[in-house]
C-alpha cells in the first residue's frame, strides 16, 4: 500500500488553445513533474503528490483538475440511452478515488470528513452491496459536469443525463449532498467517442482572473498575458513595453511574474490610465510597473532602448476600424522597429491578421517570425505573432 | 514616476528634435519608498543606465550628494553602501507631479499623480 504522500497523480491543465506548448513549458519547469502531454486546450502530466501544491503557481494555465480515471468503454456510442447510462455509473467502483481525495485536500487545503481511506472503503461497500449512505450536516457539497467532446449526436444520451446518473451513484455511495451552485468538490466527466475520463476539480475560481479589478472593454485574460510575454523570453534586468496597454493587464501581470525585469505601460485614453491605477493600486507589492500617457507611434524613448515590446493590437472591432488598422499598422511598426534594440523581439495579437501581414511585408527585411499561435479569444480566432526585430543598424 | 524610468526617455519622437536626452526634469512632490537592495539587481541597472542623465535626476531632488560627479569605472566595486546610493535614487524616489521638458524644443510634459503625459497633443511649449 503506497502511502499518499508518496504517491503520483495525474494533472489535466486547461489552457488557452494555442499556446498549449508554452503552458506546457512552464509546467516542464516543475521538479517532479514528467509526461507532459498536450492537445488541444489542454496539458497533461504526473506530478508526486507531494510537490503537487506548486501548480497553484503557474501562471499559463486556466483551470486545474485531477484525473482519477480513464477507460475506453468498448461501443459506447451504439449502446442504447439506458445501457450508455448504466454503464457509465457503473464506472464509479473502478475510480481511484483514493488519488483524487489525497490530492484535492493536499492542494485545496481541505479535508473530506474521513478523508481518502474512509471513502475507499465505502466505495468498496457499495460495489459488494449497493447499501445507500444518507446525506447528513457534515456532508461535503458536490456537483458534476459532464462535457462531450466532437460531434453531440454520436451518444444516444446527453451531456444532463450522465452527469446526473453518475452524480447519483456519488451521493448513493459517500452520501455527499449534491449542490448545483454551492458545491466545494466538482467532479468532471468528459466523455469523447467511447472514451470516459473522471477528473476532480482543484481550483475554486478560474485562475486567470487574477490581477485585474478594473475591466474595460477588451480586456485580456491574465493567463493569455503570461504566455504573450513568455514568448518575449524575458531576461532579468530587461525592459518590456505594452504600448497600447489598455487597462494594464500585460504590465501587470509582467512584473509579477518577471519581479527582476521592468515593464512599461502606455495608453492615449484617460479612462485606460485610470483603470490602470485602479489596477496597479490592487496589486500593490508590485515595484516594477510605470504606466505613462503617450501616443503609441511616437514612444518617449531613445532608439535601440528597449528590449522586448508586448501589445494586444486594436482589432478593429470593438476599437478602431480595420480601415484604421490599414493605416496605424504600419507606422506603429515603424515606431517600434525604432525604439526596440536590434534583436528584441516583438509579441501582438491580433484578429486583424490581414492588416498585420501586409504591413510586416511592406518591412520584411526589418522583423523575423519567430513562432505563430493561433488563439481563441472570445469566439475570434486571432493570429499572436513572435517576430525578431532584425534591422540593420 | 520612478526615477530611473527618466533615464530612459527622450523628446525624439517630436518633430525638429535630433537628440532629446536626457529630458529636463522639474520636481514638485515626490515620496521616498522604501525597496529592498539588492545588489546584484542594482548593479544590473546601473550597466543600462547613463551617467549624465542620472546626475539631471538627482539635481531635480536636490540630492546630488549621494551619488559621485563622475561615473564610477566599475560598478562591481563598489561598496553594498555606496550603491545603496544609488540604489534609492533609483527605486526608492516615486515623482507624484513634475515636469518634463524637451532640451531641444522646451516642450513641457507634465508628470500628474505619477503618470508622464507624453502626448504632443496635450503637451505645452
Amino acid at each position: 500500500m503506497v502511502k499518499p504522500l508518496q504517491m503520483n497523480v495525474e494533472i489535466c491543465a486547461s489552457v488557452v488553445t494555442g499556446f498549449e506548448k508554452i503552458a506546457a513549458e512552464e509546467i516542464s519547469l516543475i521538479s517532479t513533474v514528467r509526461n507532459v502531454k498536450w492537445e488541444r486546450g489542454n496539458v497533461r502530466f504526473r506530478i508526486d503528490l507531494k510537490s503537487s501544491p506548486e501548480i497553484l503557481k503557474l501562471r499559463s494555465v486556466d483551470n486545474l483538475y485531477v484525473v482519477f480515471y480513464e477507460k475506453s468503454v468498448v461501443s459506447l456510442t451504439n449502446l442504447d440511452k439506458e445501457t450508455a447510462l448504466r454503464t457509465i455509473q457503473n464506472q464509479i467502483v473502478f475510480c481511484d478515488w483514493e488519488s483524487a481525495i489525497e490530492t484535492y485536500q493536499l492542494i485545496r487545503g481541505k479535508t473530506i470528513n474521513g478523508g481518502s481511506e474512509l471513502h475507499v472503503q465505502r466505495i468498496k461497500e457499495f460495489a459488494s452491496n449497493g447499501i445507500r449512505l444518507e446525506v447528513n450536516e457534515i456532508s461535503p457539497k458536490f456537483r458534476v459536469t459532464c462535457k462531450r467532446c466532437g460531434e453531440k449526436e454520436i451518444h444516444k444520451f446527453s451531456s444532463m443525463e450522465a452527469a446526473s446518473k453518475f452524480g447519483a451513484d456519488i451521493n448513493n455511495a459517500f452520501g455527499w449532498k449534491c449542490s448545483v451552485h454551492d458545491f466545494d468538490i466538482e467532479v468532471v466527466l468528459r466523455i469523447e467517442k467511447d472514451n470516459i475520463t473522471v477528473m476532480m476539480a482543484l481550483n475554486d475560481e478560474s485562475l486567470f482572473k487574477r490581477n485585474i479589478s478594473a475591466y474595460g472593454p477588451t480586456t485580456m485574460r491574465s493567463t493569455i498575458c503570461h504566455c504573450m510575454l513568455r514568448l518575449a523570453d524575458i531576461k532579468s534586468g530587461e525592459i518590456v513595453v505594452d504600448p497600447m496597454c489598455g487597462g494594464g493587464s500585460i504590465p501587470i501581470e509582467g512584473s509579477i511574474s518577471w519581479k527582476n525585469s521592468f515593464f512599461f505601460g502606455g495608453d492615449n485614453h484617460e479612462l485606460a490610465l485610470e483603470r490602470c491605477r485602479e489596477n496597479l493600486n490592487a496589486n500593490s507589492s508590485i515595484k516594477n510597473c510605470e504606466f505613462f500617457t503617450w501616443d503609441a507611434t511616437n514612444l518617449p524613448f531613445q532608439n535601440n532602448s528597449i528590449n522586448s515590446i508586448v501589445t494586444d493590437l486594436p482589432f478593429g472591432r470593438k476599437i478602431g476600424s480595420r480601415m484604421d488598422n490599414r493605416l496605424l499598422y504600419p507606422l506603429l511598426l515603424e515606431e517600434w522597429k525604432r525604439v526596440l534594440k536590434i534583436g528584441g523581439r516583438l509579441v501582438v495579437m491580433t484578429h486583424d491578421k490581414r492588416s498585420l501581414e501586409n504591413s510586416l511585408l511592406k518591412d520584411r527585411s526589418s522583423w523575423q517570425k519567430k513562432s505563430f499561435h493561433i488563439v481563441n479569444m472570445g469566439g475570434l480566432q486571432c493570429l499572436c505573432l513572435c517576430l525578431l526585430n532584425t534591422k540593420s543598424s | 514616476m520612478k526615477l530611473f524610468v527618466h533615464n530612459f526617455m527622450s523628446s525624439r519622437f517630436l518633430k525638429n528634435v535630433t537628440v532629446g536626452y536626457p529630458l529636463e526634469l522639474t520636481v514638485k512632490q515626490f515620496v521616498e519608498k522604501d525597496i529592498e537592495f539588492d545588489r546584484e539587481n542594482t548593479i544590473v541597472m546601473l550597466d543600462k543606465i547613463q551617467y549624465e542623465a542620472l546626475l539631471v535626476a538627482a539635481a531635480a531632488i536636490n540630492q546630488s550628494d549621494r551619488i559621485p560627479a563622475e561615473k564610477p569605472s566599475k560598478w562591481d566595486e563598489l561598496s553594498d553602501d555606496q550603491l545603496r546610493q544609488f540604489h534609492h535614487l533609483l527605486m526608492n524616489i516615486d515623482v507624484i507631479d513634475g515636469e518634463l521638458v524637451c532640451p531641444e524644443t522646451k516642450t513641457v510634459f507634465p508628470i500628474k499623480d505619477g503618470i508622464p503625459n507624453m502626448l504632443k497633443v496635450d503637451a505645452e511649449k
